[in-house]
């Protein structure tokens, strides 16, 4: 016999008091640990999409939202197609490249899938030099980033560069490119046959995972889009890349002058919204760390003192067989100790499991466990457990003995 | 008076419009039959009878009386499928119409103008001949190098020579030759930021598309230094996170044609 | 030996300050059996909690084998109080979560005695108190008198000197109460020194010396052999 020995038969005396006085504990650090996984892939997903993504600029329609055009959501209006060439005719300096893109929703092999139609590159290239030679002939300085092209870059080539660069050199109008989640889900490899609003499309392409909602995407021409749901020509949203930050800043005001019709939003602005979003996941998280801190460590003092109250004789009779007040107060603490501890793994075991089910869910990202947040979560769990149980303890180690030979 | 004036104006602007307002049976045969007689066609992209169109048809055509011997016009609807095949073929087919496309004799595209033009754009489009054939040479993706001289003979610059025997160039280099007395490329000078007075001996100017001065160069320039200006032309700017800076390097350690 | 010099315990209640016991001197001697008797409130308890050292009295001091108790801190008492002293309650003071082995295991677990050694200590005192068949029961499978005896078992398991016992036998039906008292005089034959607070005058009859309290005072100390001898100390 021991004070762990002590501790732990007294813990397993009353099963349904201990799982009462955690559940606090376990619940705060289940949210903390779910809210803080969610949000850091979040993070991690956001940044990857910037460094995919560049220096982006997104046109939509004025009453479309940013999550329309995540969520790849048709209803939130159309663009005319011709805003492309008009953004090339205009000759602004610093574009890159310009994709439109249109959403449709169909199901495929009893999936429901979103078909998003591009336009590869290769059919806004010749016009885009035109205009970028007529304007050098005629025009004066055209300001920052006017480069040559003195390198044939093969980026754009391979189907995968939809990942990487949002955008495909070729696309022929009756090839599709699958997101590697649907491909996975229709059973679908290179050069299968698809039907899309029974017309026959050949796969030329799977897209590697992205953790990104476009794993759930085909991408086929825009005009075969627009031609087979009777789209005319249109699209949700244009994607336009600048060579680099300062073009893509610069562009914004003149775009939204060339293109009044349409709302321009920089991919800054599109990472703000989405840090923003983070932010808020991030300061919730610490809210929950204080209420699990307030309600939690309040719950864990308040029946550790009331199991101090209900252990007044046993303490007083532990005191008259020779224990020391610190054993006293060591058998509350770690008391404390093994309920911070394992509401703490067990809450944070709860946590990344709902994380990881949920937040595909949720936040369209893929996570995985973070074993510093999970050890901080169990670590803070415990420090709050301890913290909470110090006075009572105190209390316990400060009881008059003679208590115990009161009658009951 | 005032009245007759603007009555025989508003029948003048109906003639005229009632002229232009009739699709061209074949806009492409009209297209290589001006080539052939070496003429810049303006191709007038339309979807509709609008004011709009009325106005650029209206526009167009007096800018292209101005110049009777040099252009023609052409209008292409893209209600027929031969305008939609036209306009496929020089990728407006879903651009803003009306739409003016010039296109010069040796099939460079000289100007681009969607929904309105004015007379000067189309004065512009008209270009002389040098101009015209480094345009055709840029919109082909060719490093443009226009010998200068002030006499019939062009000197090429012994580094110039040098770069055309390098694998990495040799088959993206024009070389084109221009007479900097020649007033009629005055533009074309203007736009290279030619001093004519430093045209002593051999010197070149050289553009990379799609329409970018990458320098000038002369007798004493090397092919490294011809080489390393237009690496550095492929960057844009100063950013260390602009794809083109890191293009340019990657070019430069691992060029590629084009 | 304990020794009481000069104690007085006082309590203040609503302004008014109350004497709870006081002694000018008193001794006991080791291996004497004493039986504290005396009315509800006339300061049995106090004394007893005062002797074990766990009520520091306003003033005097108790000495216990020449220590000084009440001059040492409240761990060091506990200390003092593990090596030399047993305690028996009224009600057993048994832990509830415990089984018996575990509960004689207790006073053990405050000393240096290994874990081993600890279980073979509390199996052997369990089965001298005819528990042997109930080493794995806790507290509430126990009957009153097997409660009681796990409870002496407990207070015997460390050797201790001296047994403080409140009221041993005020819970235990005649038969039980009896084996508790042949245990004390087991106890008393093998030179320990007992201290056992009593209502029941057929307990104190065991002793071999009573000292009756009234009021606080101790009115009356008398031998088992003689007939009362009044000695009142001044308070």
């Amino acid at each position: 016999m021991n004070l762990r020995s002590i501790i732990w038969h007294e813990l397993k005396s009353r099963p349904a008091g201990v799982a009462f006085n955690s559940l606090t504990i376990f619940l705060g650090v289940a949210a903390l640990v779910a809210i803080r996984h969610v949000t850091v892939h979040s993070e991690q997903a956001v940044s990857k999409q910037l460094t995919n993504l560049g220096a982006n600029i997104l046109v939509l329609p004025k009453e479309a939202t940013l999550q329309d055009y995540y969520a790849a959501d048709q209803n939130g209006g159309t663009l005319p197609e011709e805003y492309v060439a008009e953004i090339f005719l205009s000759g602004l300096s610093g574009v890159e490249q310009v994709s439109p893109r249109l959403n449709v929703s169909t199901e495929l092999g009893g999936h429901p899938v979103a078909v998003t139609g591009i336009l590869p590159q290769s059919e806004v290239d010749s016009l885009a030099a035109w205009q970028a030679t007529t304007m050098f002939m005629n025009a004066a300085d055209t300001g920052c980033c006017t480069k040559a092209n003195v390198a044939t870059s093969d980026d754009l080539k391979a189907p995968e560069a939809l990942v990487k660069h949002r955008a495909i050199q070729d696309l022929d109008k009756t090839a599709l490119v699958l997101g590697a989640d649907i491909a996975q889900k229709l059973n679908c490899q290179v050069n299968d046959r698809l039907k899309l609003q029974d017309e026959d499309f050949t796969v030329i392409g799977v897209l590697p995972v992205t953790g990104t909602v476009d794993d759930g995407r085909v991408f086929a021409h825009l005009h075969s889009i627009q031609r087979l749901w009777e789209k005319d020509s249109t699209c949700n949203a244009i994607e336009i890349v600048g060579c680099c930050e300062d073009a893509a800043g610069s562009l914004v005001p003149q775009l939204r002058e060339l293109l009044p019709e349409a709302k321009v939003v920089t991919i800054s602005q599109v990472v703000e919204t989405q840090v923003g979003v983070n932010e808020l996941m991030a300061k919730t998280s610490w809210i929950v760390l204080a209420v699990m801190i307030l309600v939690g460590g309040a719950g864990l003092a308040g029946s550790i003192a009331s199991n101090v109250r209900e252990r007044r004789r046993e303490i007083g009779t532990l005191m008259a067989l020779g224990a020391t007040p610190g054993f006293i107060q060591k058998l509350f603490l770690g008391k404390a100790f093994i309920l911070g501890l394992c509401a703490g793994s067990i809450g944070c075991l709860v946590g990344v499991s709902a994380a990881i089910i949920a937040g595909p869910v949720w936040a369209g990202v893929a996570i995985t466990p973070l074993v510093g947040t999970s050890l901080l979560a169990i670590f803070a769990a415990t420090v709050v457990a301890l913290v909470a149980a110090w006075w009572p303890a105190h209390g316990a180690a400060r009881l008059d003995p003679c208590i115990c030979f009161r009658e009951v | 008076m005032k009245t007759i004036t603007q009555l025989a104006l508003a029948f003048a602007c109906l003639l005229s419009v009632h002229n232009v307002s009739f699709a061209q049976a074949d806009a492409g045969a009209a297209l290589a039959q001006a080539q052939q007689a070496g003429q810049f066609t303006f191709l007038v992209f339309y979807k509709d009878n609008s004011p709009q169109t009325q106005k650029m048809l209206q526009v167009v055509q007096q800018g292209v009386a101005g110049h009777a011997q040099q252009a023609t016009l052409a209008t292409v609807s893209m209600a027929t499928p031969a305008g939609q095949a036209l306009a496929e073929k020089f990728q407006v087919s879903r651009a803003p119409m009306p739409m003016t496309v010039a296109v010069a004799p040796n099939g460079a595209v000289t100007g681009l103008f969607s929904r309105q033009v004015a007379k000067a754009n189309i004065d512009a489009a008209i270009v002389p001949p040098v101009m015209m054939d480094c345009m055709k040479q840029l919109q082909d993706q060719k490093l443009v190098f226009v010998c200068l001289t002030t006499s019939e003979q062009a000197a090429v610059p012994a580094g110039v020579r040098a770069l055309q025997l390098d694998p990495t160039f040799k088959d993206r280099m024009a070389l084109i030759g221009l007479n900097v007395l020649d007033t009629s490329e005055a533009r074309l000078m203007q736009q290279l930021k030619v001093d004519v007075a430093q045209v002593q001996g051999p010197y070149a100017a050289l553009i990379a598309p799609p329409g970018v001065l990458v320098g000038h160069f002369t007798a004493t320039s090397t092919a490294q230094q011809i080489g390393a200006a237009i690496h550095k032309a492929g960057k844009c700017c100063d950013d260390p996170n602009c794809k083109h800076a890191q293009n340019a390097q990657a070019s430069q350690s691992n060029a590629t044609r084009r | 030996m304990i020794q009481l010099e000069a104690i007085r315990k006082d309590y203040q209640r609503r302004g008014q300050i109350l004497t709870a016991f006081a002694c000018e001197s008193q001794q006991i001697e080791d291996g004497e059996y004493v039986a504290i008797v005396g009315p509800s409130g006339s300061g049995k308890t106090t004394l007893l909690s005062m002797l074990g050292g766990m009520l520091s009295p306003t003033t005097g001091r108790v000495l216990v084998d020449g220590i000084s108790l009440y001059e040492h801190s409240v761990a060091e008492r506990s200390a003092i109080r593990g090596q030399k002293m047993g305690f028996v309650f009224q009600s057993f003071n048994l832990i509830p979560y415990l089984s018996a082995l575990q509960n004689v295991q207790v006073p053990l677990s405050f000393t240096t005695t290994s874990a081993s050694e600890q279980l073979e200590r509390a199996t052997e005192m369990l089965t001298q108190l005819g528990l042997a068949e109930r080493l794995h029961h806790k507290p509430s499978e126990l009957s009153v008198g097997q409660q009681q005896r796990v409870a002496l078992a407990r207070t015997l398991v460390n050797d201790p000197q001296i047994i403080l016992a409140d009221e041993p036998t005020g819970n235990l039906d005649p038969t039980s109460r009896e084996v508790v008292l042949e245990i004390f005089e087991q106890c008393h034959q093998q030179g320990r020194t007992l201290v056992v607070v009593t209502h029941d005058p057929s307990v104190a009859q065991r002793a071999t010396r009573r000292l009756t309290l009234v009021d606080g005072m101790l009115v009356r100390a008398e031998d088992a052999s003689s007939n009362a001898s009044p000695q009142v100390a001044a308070a």
